[in-house]
């Protein structure tokens, strides 16, 4: 928020991903047939057109083929459905599967799809599209880097039109929550190859023009199987700096800007034109260590530089106050798999452990950052700030927005990263596995894999969140990754919108939402 | 004399400044954010609750410390150059003037945008890019202003005498240019300045959270319509400034007779 | 008599050609004189020598300077401006789309000015130092004196968040057809327009003050003609052409330096194409784009210079070199 030019090249690069909000909730056997999720939306006001910003994160590269390195996140997630989403309450509720159920071992699930579901393109929804779509996730050779994640799936079975079975390498307790992150959007069989240029999906909405670094437009689709959407039309409106979205909004051009920043948030909080939607998230930034390059490959100087850290203060300055405290887990405070464990700064023992590491006069080191995402280069220096008092002297590089995620993230051993929340599972997997496509501490640690496992093969869901929990725990004692708090999420938008739901932007149900007159 | 008046009040704010601001001008915790005008903050808030009143005072130091050098630096070596290129014409004197051109042509902001982006924003390198760029312009100023000495009485009788080159630019030729390269210093100041603050307004200037106009515009004008007293201020502040500078270019320029369509040329 | 004219016009194109290629000459000379490549720019602190070096070998930099000099002058010849760094395609393929919609700004906002601040201006002279003269002095004091940020910031104030009649910023992409793009030309044009205009309002009241000054024009009152006649047939001219010189180049000083006007708009022209550039370190992009900008500086200014011969048959033989 001090660092801030006029044009920030506000890009999210290669691996970054913003993913769904995602509560991994126990239940995973069979759930009711239809269920709204929670909304304030009012029947006043049908039709019109929503104009919402796009950040443009991948600079106008975008592709709305869900398994993209540069996924159109917005679009993906408006045009495609998926076999079960996470609601606003974070229970599974059915979207294109309305019932599931796994055998006695967790080895075996079976999942029940929806009647009458029609593709764009007036085709009939069958087992076999899904099939097609999952088979996609496994593939080692697609952009995304899931297929680690989704390897457990050993089979994929279609006995008729209506039933598709998974059998697993492994016992999986939560296999369906994998399937409700955007990634495992569900696209027509055997169009892989065109699903970047026709985005046909399920979705309430269809694509009608694609121009990311412009306007994309999706209107209603009449014969959506969750009836026709309240609005005529959804316009995500490529905008790739983040003052000129606000400005947008300010000017009436715009009518939902999903991502604000603390100060703008201050700013329209008395603007009765304007409302004003945060709740608790799981966006996190990382002061993330290369646990294989020295000096982070001695755990005591992993634990010094995390026993430096005053969380409140970080959260206080960098976010404003607006999130919550963690202690460096990836896992947001609402999902059910969290470890609530304190990490108090203790600068005496941080001292201690880097004179036993063989630091005693303290440590320099370079710290990578951007202005990629406003939070990352304040966190840097407020670090920077609370380390020089247990001696560590920390030097900031910034280096330019657009190569940072490609060039400098991943490769550089002491970095600033920032994520969005992911379920439990498929989180601590995903950021600290041996194949986790984001592990970019370089963790590799069998015991935290021994846990990791244990915890999916486990039936009973006390015991699996022990094992979750132990996970974190592990991690605050022996991984590089520092996450010092989960930011809320920040909607704003004008005064006409209603039924925007309390989830992250990427799991709005846009068929919900609905804009009044002037 | 209101230019002289204006200018006398910035260059008196920018040097003590410091000694009278009331609070520090980058604690985060200065008050509530976007505040408005009161006789705790008389300038209100910005965005990060930072009193704009310190700020508005402090903001001009960088700005005018590294313009002034600059176009010290540029009338100088651009002075001289010029003087030289005049007195000597020959094929030196076209070449060069041809170089001068190509120069001119080559887009400024982009310039001092690469430079800065490139090398540094270091302060040293701003009054090197920005000195080194707008010498450039005096070189053809000076040039010209000697052209029409050069076939004068007095020069010819020194050039008669065998005075040495640098005699002749020093001794007989600068007395003579020297209140036009002041005019034409000062107009280009205030250009520089310009340059400079839309440098820092971009972000390639002053590095935050140091106060400086056009950072403090940049970083408060998307929130003009809540808290507009953070936008205008420093707007007024860098306005009344060049403002100064104009008029007091207009009061010089008319006691020495110089005509402001020259005067103007790039 | 026409040969004669042919002549200075050849002779004319022919020094802004060698001006043109001086220009590419000393844009290369700085680029080497900036410390590092274009390879290590781009990488920056995250350069590793092998990373360096495989970027060198691509951007072929282990070549003498001269040969890199000779391929890449080739290459515009022919159009090719070669590849970006950053956006990983030709360079052209923004290159002409974007300075396309910064020439657009540029065309209104001098057709608007033009004519505007002439009129202003001979309005200005002819009542020196009575009100009208006051206020329009004063105006355009404010105008060239604040910064076009403050200007453009003021206006989106005004008509877009305070009475929201025009857009604050650009929402189109850079490729969309002009008239999509016309609706979001209208306040960075206005700020165009009233920079500009300060300059020229001034410039031509000093010109026509000047003019009405010369015996020419006192021998022709004198003469009993009637006031209008005397301004038009014997001070305007006069004071048009160094009116006309100086307003080709502050026009042309303002079409290179469109990038804070664009970047307060969020304008897809060639001045935040630029500014992206930087910040992205991708030289081959700054390096056409300050060739195509120079290129349009020499043309414009070689324009005017024509112009002024057209309209001053004296200056013909006075000009010549």
């Amino acid at each position: 928020m001090r660092s801030h030019s006029v044009i920030p090249s506000v890009r999210m690069v290669a691996c970054l991903v913003l993913t769904t909000l995602l509560v991994a909730c126990g239940s995973a056997t069979t759930a009711p047939a239809t269920t709204a999720p929670a909304t304030t939306a009012t029947p006043a006001a049908t039709g019109g057109t929503l104009r919402v910003a796009y950040g443009l994160w991948w600079g106008g590269a975008e592709s709305i083929d869900p398994l993209s390195a540069v996924p159109f996140l917005d679009a993906v997630n408006i045009l495609y459905d998926r076999l079960v989403r996470l609601d606003a309450t974070g229970k599974l509720v059915p979207e294109l599967a309305t019932a599931w159920s796994a055998n006695a071992d967790a080895t075996v699930w079976t999942f029940t799809l929806r009647e009458g579901v029609t593709f764009h393109n007036s085709a009939p929804f069958t087992s076999a599209d899904v099939a097609y779509s999952i088979k996609r996730l496994l593939d080692p050779a697609q952009e995304a880097g899931l297929a680690g994640i989704y390897q457990i799936i050993k089979q994929i079975e279609t006995p008729d039109p209506r039933t598709v079975v998974f059998t697993l390498a492994q016992p999986h307790a939560e296999l369906p929550v994998l399937f409700t992150i955007y990634r495992a959007a569900i696209i027509p069989a055997e169009s892989s190859a065109s699903i970047a240029q026709t985005g046909i999906g399920t979705g309430a909405f269809q694509l009608a023009q694609l121009n990311p670094t412009g306007t994309t437009r999706m209107t209603a689709y009449a014969k959506s199987w969750r009836g026709a959407p309240k609005l005529d039309a959804i316009e995500l409106i490529g905008i790739a700096d983040a003052d000129a979205r606000f400005q947008a909004l300010q000017a009436g051009q715009i009518d939902v800007l999903l991502e604000t920043s603390p100060q703008q948030l201050t700013a329209l909080k008395d603007n009765p034109a304007f409302v004003v939607q945060t709740f608790p998230g799981g966006i996190w930034y990382s002061l993330t260590m290369r646990t294989d390059t020295p000096p982070f490959n001695d755990v005591r100087v992993r634990r010094a530089l995390r026993l430096l850290v005053d969380r409140q203060q970080i959260l206080t300055l960098v976010q404003q106050g607006m999130g919550s405290i963690a202690c460096d887990t990836t896992v947001w405070s609402g999902d059910p798999y969290r470890w609530q464990g304190s990490c108090p700064q203790d600068l005496a023992q941080a001292r201690k452990l880097l004179a036993e590491a063989g630091y005693p006069n303290g440590l320099d080191l370079t710290l990578f950052t951007s202005d990629s995402l406003s939070g990352m280069t304040p966190l840097a220096e407020v670090y920077q700030q609370q380390a020089a008092l247990a001696g560590v002297r920390v030097t900031i590089k910034q280096v330019p927005a657009d190569s940072y995620w490609t060039e400098t993230y991943g490769v550089e051993p002491f970095v600033i990263d920032g994520e969005y929340q992911y379920p439990a599972d498929l989180s601590l997997h995903l950021f600290y596995g041996k194949g986790g496509g984001y592990n970019v501490s370089k963790f590799d640690d069998p015991a935290f894999e021994q846990l990791l496992a244990e915890a999916r093969a486990t039936l009973d869901p006390q015991q699996r969140s022990q094992r979750y929990q132990q996970a974190q725990q592990y991690l605050l004692e022996q991984d590089g990754t520092i996450i010092p708090f989960h930011a809320n999420e920040e909607f704003s938008f004008s005064r006409r919108v209603a039924g925007l739901q309390t989830v992250p932007y990427i799991d709005m149900r846009w068929d919900l939402v609905t804009l009044a007159a002037k | 004399m209101l230019g002289l008046l204006f200018l006398a009040v910035h260059l008196l704010l920018a040097a003590l400044s410091p000694l009278v601001v009331p609070y520090d001008p980058v604690a985060f915790a200065g008050g509530a954010a976007f505040a408005p005008p009161s006789a705790a903050h008389l300038f209100g808030t910005d965005n990060l609750g930072r009193d704009v009143f310190t700020r508005t005072l402090l903001g001009g130091r960088v700005a005018l410390l590294i313009t002034l050098a600059g176009i010290g630096l540029a009338v100088a070596w651009g002075g001289l150059l010029g003087m030289v290129l005049g007195l000597v014409g020959g094929w030196l004197d076209e070449a060069l003037m041809r170089l001068v051109d190509a120069m001119l042509a080559i887009p400024e902001t982009i310039f001092l945008l690469l430079i800065a982006g490139i090398v540094g924003t270091d302060h040293v390198v701003l009054i090197l890019a920005l000195g080194f760029l707008y010498g450039v312009g005096v070189i053809r100023i000076a040039r010209t202003a000697t052209l029409t000495l050069v076939a004068q009485d007095f020069v010819l009788a020194a050039r008669a005498r065998g005075e040495h080159q640098h005699t002749i630019v020093l001794r007989e030729l600068l007395p003579n240019v020297l209140d036009m390269l002041l005019v034409e210093g000062a107009l280009r100041w205030s250009w520089m300045l310009l340059a400079f603050s839309a440098l820092s307004f971009l972000g390639f200037g002053v590095a935050p959270p140091t106060p400086d106009w056009g950072v403090m515009i940049a970083q408060n004008r998307s929130t003009f319509g809540i808290a507009p007293w953070a936008t205008l201020f420093p707007s007024a502040a860098i306005g009344s400034l060049i403002i100064g500078i104009n008029l007091f270019v207009g009061v010089l320029a008319k006691a020495i007779g110089l005509d402001r369509v020259d005067g103007i040329t790039v | 008599m026409v040969e004669l004219m042919l002549t200075l016009v050849l002779q004319r194109l022919l020094w802004s050609l060698l001006v043109f290629a001086l220009v590419a000459v000393v844009i290369f000379v700085l680029l080497e004189l900036l410390p590092g490549d274009a390879a290590t720019a781009y990488l920056g602190r995250t350069a590793t020598p092998a990373r360096t070096a495989q970027l060198r070998e691509r951007l072929g930099l282990d070549r003498p300077a001269v040969v890199r000099f000779a391929a890449w002058t080739s290459g515009v010849l022919r159009g090719d401006f070669g590849t970006s760094l950053a956006r990983r395609a030709p360079v052209a393929t923004f290159l002409w789309v974007r300075l396309r919609n910064s020439l657009l700004l540029g065309l209104l906002a001098t057709l608007i000015s033009v004519p505007l601040a002439l009129l202003l201006g001979v309005l200005a002279g002819l009542t020196r130092d009575r009100w009208p003269d006051l206020l329009l002095s004063l105006l355009a004091l404010f105008s060239i004196s604040l910064p076009e940020f403050v200007i453009g910031t003021l206006l989106i104030f005004s008509f877009s968040l305070h009475f929201t009649l025009l857009p604050a910023v650009t929402l189109v992409d850079a490729a969309a057809p002009l008239a999509e793009l016309l609706p979001y030309t209208v306040l960075p044009t206005a700020t165009l327009t009233l920079m500009l205009s300060g300059y020229l309002l001034s410039l031509m009241r000093t010109s026509i003050i000047d003019a009405l000054r010369s015996e020419h024009v006192q021998m022709a009152r004198l003469k009993g003609l009637p006031p209008l006649r005397v301004l038009l047939w014997h001070a305007l001219p006069g004071a048009l052409a160094p009116v006309v010189t100086a307003s080709a180049m502050i026009i042309a000083w303002i079409i290179g330096n469109l990038v804070v006007v664009e970047a307060v708009f969020n304008y897809p022209g060639i001045g935040t194409l630029a500014l992206n550039a930087i910040q992205d370190r991708d030289l081959p992009m700054v390096q056409a784009i300050v060739l195509v900008l120079a290129g349009c500086h020499l043309l414009i200014n070689l324009l005017a210079d024509l112009l002024t011969l057209a309209l001053n048959p004296q200056l013909r033989t006075l000009r010549m070199r």
